[in-house]
């Protein structure tokens, strides 16, 4: 079952591609001395999004080797892969112009060729991230985001301020890595096996009666509750320390406003989504650990249970901490960069406020996930999903913005450390430069007006669905009997502190718009960033009007994402590995399955 | 800027692989370690004796060689000798003193090497065994030997791109 075989490598075809993508960028740039390597890059991405096929519905799983393909990687990977080939527009913006125009080589930025196949590598990481299923894939797949990334941070600037950022992000990211490492190694501990399977089995059935013997698994010794409860909470806490720094939720969110300002735009752009998708992949996959398979009717065992309290009371606090945080950090500032890191923090804990729903909702007796089955009712979606949601919506969103301030500033950025003589242009760089936007370049003020409204959530905009959907999912969590006090106060308390973080936000944002629309200028705005990525804010202006237009199609994919989480361990508990589950419940479950596809 | 560019991504990527399997070693050394800390608990005396004999020994190496030279080493000093590093830099200067980027590119070629042996090993090795890849096939965690050989290929082929990328942009040549 746990085969690795040719059709592992068929199936991970879009990550194949996007390496040898890579590879042709990297040999062409040092052999050819070929400098379109972004265009290596778009052509790389679209040949991966062309091949990853159709998404599973929700109770499918392939698994081949330590990959898993279900309804959440899949998002993961298409969300992923749509970004990209949008940041790659954008980051290939200062790039086009000055290869068309003048053919003069000190006049063409170098390296185009490795930044492109770095970022793709950093690409086909973060799918992997989202389809591994097995420890070890998990971290190397890790890592392989983390390492690119340094690499971007180096190249694209490097002055002192972005040899600053870049280091400081190294040894920050180096340390949330080995924190997490750390919690990898207690999971390996209880679970006696790499598989995640497996290790969720263990954890399931601890403190149960009859533990499982899982096959493939090196079971030592035996492993008791209270050795698991001393392991777990370490577990618990280092996984969120390391899941913390990606997303730069509130105690590892501090480097952020810092390594946004001292680097390039467009590597902010980067920072600002890629790893943010990683964090909630790694955070849905260790939750998902304790959960029981969707209608197995297995029970949680005590351990399991602890865990997920644990769990969801650390997410809750985490998540209104670092909206608050973010939210009043950002109303203070003035550099863009910064602002639009401050931001970001306090979206991050908008992503965990679904996080925390999905895992209360876990332990109580109306099953995972709130028991709910999947409607077209689009209010009623579940944490993980609305969180999936909110996720595409934020990373559309801030995307467009950082297109849009690239396509404003101009092709010699302060930092280009070139002797030749500089066209003094403006770059935009604080709140004020943005001044009088809307009568020097109308189309671009339209568009980052747009996009702000949205991350404020302003109703018909897509950011309104997902914090809607947010608000709802944890406000549907009912009472039950919560070792630290009543469940449905704490998540009432988590809505408030939502909704009135919206209205801190919605301050900020307005600032920006406000300058952009009713302030003027004497200086006009020169729009020299490229092409490519004034073409990168409109296609993601298109799509999030479409969005707010019919977010049904988006919501019911999310959804289907959401629920596979836990319905994938469903598919794969059920067959004869696991003898506890009598013959009775093998039979309802089996059905639920056929039922699902 | 060219240099500067291949510098980098050449220094990182293998300075990363490098601390990325002593991050492997931390990982495998802890769940041996707590894997043999079940045992302990579980079973008797015998089975964690290795452990403890290991753990005793690696105290008693590093002790030691801190108290034989203490004991055996002739003691002559002088100004040099004082210095904490006696044949190299100087200790005591201006922090933002540049050096050669070439020690750099010659450590960093080096590394494509040496990872490369570092992973070749057990994958020959594991070949010829019959605990190895055999075993791995026999117990269906492998669908056929072709595939680790096919893996062992395409790793030596990235390698081989690594090594070609560098030496093309010059990094062998000492100018």
């Amino acid at each position: 079952m746990m085969t690795t075989s040719l059709e592992t490598f068929l199936l991970l075809s879009p990550e194949i591609t996007l390496f040898l993508a890579a590879l042709i960028a990297y040999l062409a740039a040092a052999f050819s001395g070929l400098r379109a390597g972004w265009l290596v890059a778009v052509t790389g991405l679209g040949i991966a999004i062309l091949v990853s096929g159709n998404q599973p519905d929700s109770g499918e799983a392939i698994s081949s080797g330590p990959i898993t393909i279900d309804g959440f990687s899949f998002y993961i990977r298409l969300l992923t892969y749509t970004t990209g080939l949008v940041l790659a527009l954008i980051q290939s913006g200062d790039y086009w112009k000055s290869a068309v125009q003048d053919d003069s080589s000190q006049h063409k930025r170098r390296g185009t060729g490795e930044e492109a196949g770095t970022f793709l590598i950093l690409l086909a990481g973060l799918s992997l991230v989202g389809l591994a299923n097995d420890l070890v894939l998990l971290f190397i797949s890790l890592e392989l985001v983390s390492i690119p990334t340094y690499i971007l941070l180096a190249l694209k600037r490097t002055d002192a301020a972005g040899q600053e950022a870049s280091l400081k992000y190294f040894f920050l990211s180096l340390v949330a890595s080995a924190l997490f490492l750390y919690s990898l190694a207690c999971l390996y501990g209880l679970g006696g096996s790499t598989s995640l399977l497996a290790i969720g089995n263990q954890i399931q059935s601890l403190g149960s009666i009859a533990p499982p013997t899982i096959e493939g698994s090196i079971v030592v010794g035996t492993i008791t509750a209270s050795m698991a409860a001393v392991l777990l909470p370490v577990m618990l806490g280092t996984a969120l320390a390391g899941v913390a720094f990606r997303m730069a939720a509130v105690p590892m969110h501090f480097y952020a406003p810092d390594v946004y300002e001292g680097t390039s735009t467009s590597n902010a752009a980067v920072l600002s989504t890629l790893p943010k998708i990683a964090g909630i992949v790694m955070l849905a996959r260790i939750i998902a650990l304790a959960i029981p398979p969707l209608g197995s009717g297995q029970t949680v065992g005590p351990v399991a249970e602890i865990l997920l309290l644990q769990t969801w009371h650390l997410i809750a606090i985490v998540a209104a901490v670092t909206m608050t945080v973010g939210n009043c950090m950002a109303l203070l500032q003035n550099n863009l960069r910064r602002l639009l890191a401050c931001s970001s923090i306090a979206h991050a804990g908008y992503l965990l406020v679904g996080l925390a729903a999905v895992t209360a909702a876990a332990t109580s007796e109306q099953g995972p996930l709130g028991g709910e089955s999947i409607t077209a009712n689009a209010l009623t979606l579940d944490g993980l999903a609305s969180t999936l949601f909110y996720l595409a919506t934020y990373v559309l969103a801030t995307v467009g913005l950082f297109g849009g301030l690239i396509y404003l500033g101009h092709r010699w950025p302060e930092w280009s450390t070139s002797s030749n003589k500089r066209p003094r242009l403006e770059e935009i760089e604080t709140v004020d430069d943005l001044n009088g936007l809307s009568t020097t370049n109308p189309v671009a003020a339209f568009c980052l007006a747009t996009f702000l409204l949205s991350l404020a959530g302003i109703p018909p905009l897509p950011g309104f669905w997902g914090k809607l959907s947010l608000v709802t999912s944890s406000l549907s969590i009912g009472s039950g009997d919560a070792a630290f006090g009543d469940r449905r106060a704490w998540f009432i308390g988590l809505s408030i502190v939502l909704v009135l973080n919206a209205a801190i936000a919605a301050a900020y944002y307005l600032r920006l718009i406000t300058a952009m629309y009713f302030k003027s200028t004497d200086k006009g705005v020169q729009a020299d960033g490229g092409l490519s990525s004034g073409l990168a804010m409109v296609v993601c202006l298109i799509v999030l009007l479409s969005i707010s237009i019919r977010p049904r199609g988006l919501f019911t994919s999310a959804l289907r994402a959401g629920n596979t989480l836990s319905g994938n361990i469903a598919t794969e508990t059920m067959p004869p590995q696991t003898t506890q589950i009598s013959v009775g419940d093998a039979m309802i479950a089996s059905e639920i399955q056929k039922g699902n596809r | 800027m060219v240099r500067k560019a291949a510098f980098l991504v050449t220094y990182f990527v293998t300075f990363f692989t490098k601390s990325l399997y002593s991050a492997f070693y931390l990982v495998s050394d802890l769940a041996f370690a707590s894997l043999h800390l079940q045992i302990a608990i579980s079973k008797p005396m015998d089975t964690i004796l290795p452990v403890l004999l290991f753990v005793v020994i690696a105290a008693a190496v590093s002790v030691g060689l801190i108290i034989l030279p203490r004991l055996v080493a002739p003691r002559r000093s002088g100004a040099v000798k004082e210095m904490p590093y006696e044949s190299g830099m100087d200790p005591i200067h201006d922090t933002r003193r540049r050096f050669d980027v070439r020690f750099h590119l010659v450590a960093v070629t080096f590394l494509v090497f040496d990872v490369e042996l570092l992973f070749l090993y057990p994958w020959a090795v594991a070949s010829r065994s019959p605990a190895g890849i055999d075993a791995a096939v026999a117990d269906g965690m492998l669908s056929s030997r072709g595939l680790a050989f096919a893996g062992g290929l395409i790793f030596i082929l990235l390698v081989v791109v690594g090594f070609a990328y560098d030496w093309r942009k010059g990094v062998f040549r000492w100018r």
